[in-house]
């Protein structure tokens, strides 16, 4: 054989030898879910959730600390956004995922995980979602926030009489698959609410465990985290009256944020029904926007870049946003409780002995060419 | 006097930065006004003493990321630059793939090294090699294509018959300091990506990952600290090749060339 195809062999056997290693190297994934029976057997695993400061990584840190792990050492904890986790945990690259819905349903649909721990299980009727308004906001323009409250519980309301609607809009809005975002609301332990009352005492947990895990710099109180006039007003459990200043920017604009989870399919169905539009009109509101973000932490960087006025948010971002940054926000309502799921991963179908053995066998052989081919290209023309 | 004081030298470049350091720490405080738009330097230097019990852990993953990935770089750089360069057939053959590869950006990357590496510290250090490893091939392919003939002609007459030595006794003496520029270029662009892939899931420690970590509880002092031992590591990383790759491999060239 003249050089230069000796060294088209060359490349070409080497190139093989390449990829048919990487697949017996990965292999497949072994299946997990069925093996599971106590929080202890996820030691050393690698699981997927939103970053620090969210209420996924505030309770999943809470609950492996109460069953005698340490969230630092014994699990690896990946951070990244919810259709980020789902490809991880999909493909292999995690052990599991703790997000809210519908991520954990996907998943299950899809044949890739189980839910094993619902994070009601973690910790029953735990706050999870929040409507939370800048500062400037409910100082200067109160009566466009207790609208913004009003408007919040209609839709919440209307969501919880159409479930097939709003998970249409969710997932036009997402581009989720509608029929996993129906089953959704069957499988989570999670429920659409308005009351911030409701929400206090397990919003002040949050604020305790992120400052014991040293993820905020100072412990807040009620105080700094809600202002529930607005919605003690709407009830009629206060009458006292909320004052609005002589003199105020006018306010053209309201923008919203938001993330891709069926927690927050209030703000989406008021959204695309125009109501956030037709509500705000008379106060002098032209336009009213929102914006998608992964999770919570992204989000309120963007409320202290002042680029939302409106946060549909987990309650622990903000307590980090406030506590580190001094974020000048306030929780008005309530948009729901629980929600969350653990999965771990089931089995890859690429997991089985004879695909192993063959790929195996296969890049062993190849490298052995490998070799020989070079050994006998001797001499070649340049 | 004064010019004989300016003159010594680290004079002008300390005044340079404490000029900086007193407008920056002016601006953020006066103007700005606003830590999570602003640090400050003082709250920044406050800040490198609150990472300090956990910088040097981050700093060795980075560096190990960055080892993984410039090695791997290095490797399949060098052999296939060298095999391009001396295989006319092999240059063709490769050659659009490689045109068509070394377009895509390393970050492009990173949904695959994580489906195929998973969450590891190899899909980290495959961020890297993909930064790494073009300009490393280039520069190994562009010194193997200029060797002078004369040099290969020269040789066969003093006995070198095969490729096998050629290559070793002439081409490679000869690409070194073209491979020493490509590794040098990857370097930079390879310790770029570390923090790009630690900062998108690749990892859970490391100098990025940390960097965005403090990003997203809001601790901007935080991440201008880690910005700071980011730029500080990368000269420092590109000051010890050159002294060893001038120093060592390439003292060869003393007296051969202006600029060693």
């Amino acid at each position: 054989m003249q050089g230069s195809g000796r060294v088209l062999l060359f490349l070409a056997v080497f190139s093989a030898s390449l990829v048919i290693a990487a697949f017996a190297v990965a292999g497949g994934t072994p299946e997990l879910a069925s093996k599971y029976k106590e929080p202890k057997d996820l030691k050393g695993l690698k699981i997927a959730t939103f970053p620090p400061g969210s209420i996924q990584y505030t309770i999943l840190s809470k609950w492996l600390k109460e069953n005698g792990l340490d969230p630092e050492k014994d699990v690896e904890i990946r951070t990244m956004g919810p259709r980020e986790a789902i490809s991880a945990i999909e493909s292999g690259a995690v052990d599991a995922v703790f997000l809210p819905e519908p991520a954990p349903t996907i998943i299950e649909l899809d044949e890739k995980g189980v839910r094993v721990v619902q994070s009601g299980e973690m910790y029953p009727n735990h706050a999870c979602c929040c409507l939370l308004v800048s500062g400037k906001l409910i100082r200067e323009h109160p009566e466009i926030v207790e609208q913004i409250v009003r408007t919040h519980i209609n839709a919440t309301k209307y969501l919880k009489e159409h479930p097939e609607e709003a998970a249409r809009i969710f997932s036009n809005k997402t581009g989720f698959d509608y029929e996993k975002t129906l089953t959704s609301f069957e499988r989570w332990d999670g429920d659409w609410i308005t009351n911030p009352h409701e929400m206090m005492n397990s919003t002040l947990e949050y604020a305790r465990v992120n400052y014991e895990l040293g993820l905020a710099k100072r412990l807040l109180t009620d105080e700094d985290l809600f202002d529930t006039r607005f919605y003690d007003k709407i009830m009629g459990i206060s009458s006292s009256p909320i004052p609005v200043p002589a003199e105020r920017e006018e306010i053209k604009e309201i923008r919203i944020g938001y993330q891709p989870s069926t927690h927050q399919i209030a703000e989406m169905i008021a959204m695309e029904k125009g109501w956030w539009q037709r509500d705000l009109k008379r106060f002098g509101v032209e336009n009213v926007t929102d914006k998608e973000f992964p999770s919570g932490p992204p989000e309120m960087n963007a409320m202290l870049a002042g680029e939302i006025d409106v946060a549909y948010v987990g309650t622990a971002p903000p307590i980090t946003a406030i506590a580190n940054s001094g974020l000048d926000a306030k929780i008005v309502a309530a948009v729901q409780i629980n929600g969350s799921a653990l999965v771990l991963r089931a089995a890859s179908k690429t997991q089985t002995p004879g695909f192993t053995a063959i790929s195996t066998i296969s890049a062993v052989s190849a490298v052995v060419v490998c070799f020989i081919a070079r050994r006998r290209f001797g001499q070649g023309k340049r | 006097m004064l010019r004989g004081v300016l003159q010594r030298r680290g004079v002008v470049e300390g005044i340079s930065v404490c000029v900086v350091l007193a407008v920056w720490e002016a601006v953020a405080d006066f103007v700005v006004a606003e830590p999570f738009k602003l640090p400050s330097p003082s709250s920044v230097l406050l800040a490198f003493y609150e990472i300090s019990d956990t910088l040097l852990e981050d700093i060795l993953v980075s560096f190990m990321h960055f080892g993984i990935g410039i090695c791997m770089g290095a490797a399949v750089g060098i052999t296939i630059g060298a095999t391009m360069g001396w295989f006319r057939v092999a240059e063709r053959s490769t050659d659009p793939i490689i045109e068509v590869t070394r377009a895509i950006p390393p970050l492009a990357w990173i949904p695959f090294a994580i489906a195929w590496l998973g969450c590891t510290h190899q899909a980290a250090g495959f961020i890297v090699f993909i930064g790494a490893v073009f300009p490393v091939l280039l520069n190994t392919y562009a010194g193997f294509r200029s060797v002078d003939r004369i040099y290969i002609d020269a040789a066969r007459v003093l006995g070198c018959k095969t490729n096998a030595s050629l290559i070793k006794s002439v081409a490679i003496p000869y690409s070194l300091p073209f491979i020493a520029t490509g590794i040098r270029v990857g370097m930079g662009v390879g310790w770029m990506c570390v923090v790009a892939a630690e900062m998108l899931g690749a990892s859970n420690s490391g100098l990025g990952f940390k960097l965005w970590f403090f990003y997203g509880l809001h601790m901007m002092d935080r991440v201008v600290a880690y910005m700071l031992v980011i730029g500080l590591l990368a000269l420092l990383l590109d000051r010890i090749f050159r002294c060893v790759v001038d120093a060592r491999l390439l003292r060869w060239r003393k007296g051969l060339s202006v600029a060693v």
